[in-house]
């Protein structure tokens, strides 16, 4: 599955367009040191992320292929935010996951070829750690639609519906505002309860069922990339041991090598103490994080503080316009910026939207133009104080547009970090 | 047995609730069918189809007006001529909007309408007697802003100008030549859309990129960002020129022939017709843009989207009539007046390229920039 999804981004040109391309890449605070590695560069990454994901999934050098990979994926998600997706985040936190499980030593090369012994049992928090991942990617993705847009406006849905009428057999549906109040309401319960139903016994089948229906539906009728194909492959881990013990088998006869049934060998792990204490942290981080935008005043929507990292999948419909302007504190005379000097046409669409990106851009340009000269026909100057300003214009759930920013503000003064930016216009 | 009971409660509350609100949608009767395919039909029909149509016949006519002049210079001719280039020149603001499909493979509008020409580039053109038109490198001295100059060439009363194109046979081939393109371009789209139409009319099953809603959205807010709030007022005012903004007048379209007004009127009248489905040909109101935002019941300031957008274009159409002085000459005298209409083109910007692209969910796909 990973190795699809790295093939597709490579085949798709993204390698380029997305990490070699930019001449400016949107860090994360506090990454500001992870940089693209140039064309080559990021072409072997990316050639590494496929020979890793095949090691993971043969389970040849398998510890060695899931760190590569953790360490590998997570450096290219953090080089820029613009391609933030949580279905990448997911990545990034399940390959850290399989690190510490033992995914490697059964029905693997490794215990074939490099003569690793072969566990049969492994405890059950290895397996547990991963559903409780998944389970806060869908759980959380539910509690994220429980706001009033979604549940009250049906919105984004309701707008997205509307362009949907002529679907085959539903289409006739999406014209009503019913029907997205279906979905809303029905997606948000899937969301909340999935975890569960797939958890007990009895309603497994039925909950597997409603996870293929959910993200075949969902993959129909948004471009979502590999999202829905990642979920449907990764719940199956739900599923019983006896299962996968028969998918093994199956798998084993196609290709002719049995596996020697040897007795019971358990998996343990020595360093008990330091991972208990490490799991309840990991635990506690996943299940705080997403509730830290209650520590941000204001409509998480516009200001997204507190937006990213808390599985908040296709709640919002946003649309913006920046417009950058520079002067000197001490000169008249302004410049308007070309954004598209500076950025491709998928970050400013994403900066235009997202404040903190609006930050980071506007000191890209303060340092751009600090120490610049000015010539011009009637003055020439070293810019020493670069005041940025910015005309946003951004639209939420078509409500229509309206500024983003206070346009007297000097972005070039303001701080980067994880305090409540006051810069940001009020939306109610 | 008490979570199953709990489950099949939830969906069954969630199932009446449903019910009801159903019922009352369709009593209510809010519901309009709205069919992306026939609004795009529409809009082929009754606008595309028929300004290429226009637009080929009056470079048809100019190059049969220059074939006159040319052959038999005199001043009456020459007055045709520049009737001709006139009416030819403001078909084009009709069609300027549509740079997608054939118009796109060829870079239709750097073809046709570039500015500010290179009028050097043109002189050394005709002396050399041979310049290959369909070189980018000459898309600065050919299309209509090229007949612009040629037509109203400065310092040359018209019985000058006259003389001239009877005493250079390569003055008056390279007039002759460029009025040509123009109508082989013109004859090469129009050919182009009979076929493509049926395709373009088909390419309905969504809004996404390449999609007939995305394409012509794209290219109207493009067109209108780049070329029009840009290219025709920003860069003759001076608001990209640098740190001081110092105007400049010569960049303003048609600056030999002083009719830069009357086009941006014309540009913004053609946009308002385009987004309200106006026909061509009969004028009669069809599906548009407009309709489609509406039925999305996208707003703007408690007003719905489509009516903050014509309002916003008859502010600017107000504002341009409103100069007392062709615009390269108010950029300098009027600066106030052309900074208010700059800041209305401005205002329009959002109104299509955030508010109108999120109603009918279409992604932007360009950049503004210089755009050649």
């Amino acid at each position: 599955m990973l190795f699809i999804s790295t093939l597709r981004f490579i085949l798709k040109g993204w390698v380029y367009e997305l990490y070699v391309a930019p001449s400016y890449y949107f860090t994360y605070y506090g990454f500001d040191w992870v940089k693209p590695l140039g064309k080559v560069g990021m072409y072997i990454v990316f050639a590494l992320l496929l020979i890793s994901s095949i090691g993971i999934l043969l389970g040849y050098f398998y510890k060695f292929s899931a760190t590569l990979f953790f360490v590998l994926f997570t450096y290219v998600e953090l080089i820029d935010k613009t391609n933030y997706l949580n279905h990448y985040y997911f990545v990034s936190l399940v390959s850290f996951l399989l690190i510490i499980v033992p995914a490697g030593r059964y029905f693997s090369l490794d215990t074939r070829y490099r003569r690793l012994v072969s566990y049969t049992h492994t405890p059950k928090w290895t397996i547990d750690i991963i559903k409780f991942q998944l389970g806060v990617v869908y759980f959380f993705a539910g509690v994220a639609k429980l706001n009033y847009h979604w549940l009250i406006e049906a919105q984004p849905l309701a707008n997205w519906l509307k362009h949907q009428t002529d679907l085959a057999i539903v289409g006739p549906f999406m014209k009503y505002k019913a029907t997205a109040y279906l979905f809303a309401w029905a997606g948000a319960l899937y969301d909340l309860s999935i975890p569960f139903i797939l958890l007990s016994h009895r309603f497994r089948l039925l909950g597997y069922t409603a996870v293929v229906v959910f993200h075949i539906l969902t993959a129909m009728m948004f471009p979502i990339g590999v999202f829905p194909l990642v979920m449907i492959g990764s719940t199956l881990i739900f599923f019983s041991a006896e299962y996968h013990q028969k998918c093994i088998d199956f798998i084993s006869k196609r290709f002719s090598t049995d596996i020697k049934v040897e007795q019971k060998q358990v998996f343990r792990n020595t360093h008990s103490k330091f991972l208990t204490t490490f799991l309840v942290l990991y635990v506690c981080a996943q299940l705080l994080l997403p509730f830290r935008y209650v520590l941000y005043p204001g409509n998480l929507f516009w200001t997204e503080q507190g937006f990213r990292f808390s599985w908040r999948v296709m709640l919002i419909e946003k649309v913006g316009y920046a417009e950058f302007k520079i002067t000197d504190s001490s000169q008249p005379g302004h410049i308007i910026v070309d954004n598209a000097q500076y950025l491709t046409p998928q970050q400013e669409k994403m900066m235009a939207t997202q404040p903190d990106m609006i930050l980071q851009y506007a000191h890209f340009l303060k340092n751009t133009y600090m120490h610049s000269q000015i010539i011009t026909d009637s003055m020439s100057f070293t810019m020493i104080d670069p005041v940025v300003t910015v005309n946003s214009s951004v639209v939420l759930f078509n409500e229509g547009s309206r500024p983003l920013v206070l346009p007297h503000i000097n972005l070039a003064k303001e701080e980067r970090g994880w305090h409540h930016k006051k810069w940001i216009e009020s939306y109610d | 047995m008490r979570i199953q009971h709990t489950i099949l409660m939830i969906i069954c509350l969630f199932f009446t609730s449903l019910s009801c609100e159903k019922e009352c949608k369709t009593d209510c009767d809010d519901t309009v069918d709205f069919d992306r395919k026939e609004m795009v039909t529409d809009i082929t029909t009754h606008y595309i189809l028929p300004a290429y149509n226009t637009y080929l016949n009056e470079t048809n006519s100019l190059s049969n007006q220059i074939d006159v002049f040319v052959t038999n210079p005199s001043v009456s001719a020459l007055a045709n001529c520049r009737d001709h280039w006139q009416s030819t020149i403001t078909a084009w603001q009709s069609i300027a909007f549509l740079e997608f499909g054939p118009a796109e493979n060829i870079g239709l509008r750097s073809q046709t309408n570039l500015f500010p020409v290179d009028t050097s580039k043109i002189k050394e053109n005709i002396n050399s007697g041979n310049s290959n038109l369909a070189l980018p490198s000459n898309y600065v001295a050919k299309g209509l802003q090229s007949v612009d100059y040629l037509l109203y060439i400065p310092n040359m009363p018209d019985s000058n100008l006259v003389a001239y194109y009877e005493n250079s046979s390569s003055a008056a081939a390279y007039l002759k030549a460029v009025a040509d393109e123009l109508k082989q371009n013109a004859a090469k789209i129009h050919t182009e859309w009979q076929t493509y139409q049926t395709d373009f009319n088909e390419n309905t099953t969504n809004n996404a990129q390449g999609s007939a809603v995305s394409d012509i959205v794209n290219a109207l807010s493009s067109h209108y960002e780049t070329f029009v709030r840009k290219g025709k007022v920003g860069i003759p005012l001076g608001v990209f020129n640098g740190f001081t903004q110092t105007p400049m007048p010569a960049h303003v379209e048609s600056y030999f022939s002083e009719y830069s007004n009357t086009l941006l009127i014309s540009q913004m009248e053609a946009m308002h017709q385009f987004l309200n489905g106006v026909g061509i040909v009969d004028n009669t109101e069809r599906m548009s843009l407009n309709d489609y935002a509406d039925f999305v019941e996208a707003k703007k300031d408690n007003q719905k989207l489509s009516a903050a957008i014509n309002s916003q274009i008859a502010t600017i159409i107000d504002q341009v009539k409103s100069l007392e002085m062709p615009l390269q000459q108010a950029v300098i005298d009027q600066p106030e007046t052309c900074k208010t209409l700059y800041e209305s083109m401005q205002k329009l910007v959002p109104l299509l390229k955030v508010d109108l692209t999120s109603a009918l969910g279409v992604l932007i796909t360009y950049q503004d920039n210089d755009g050649d």
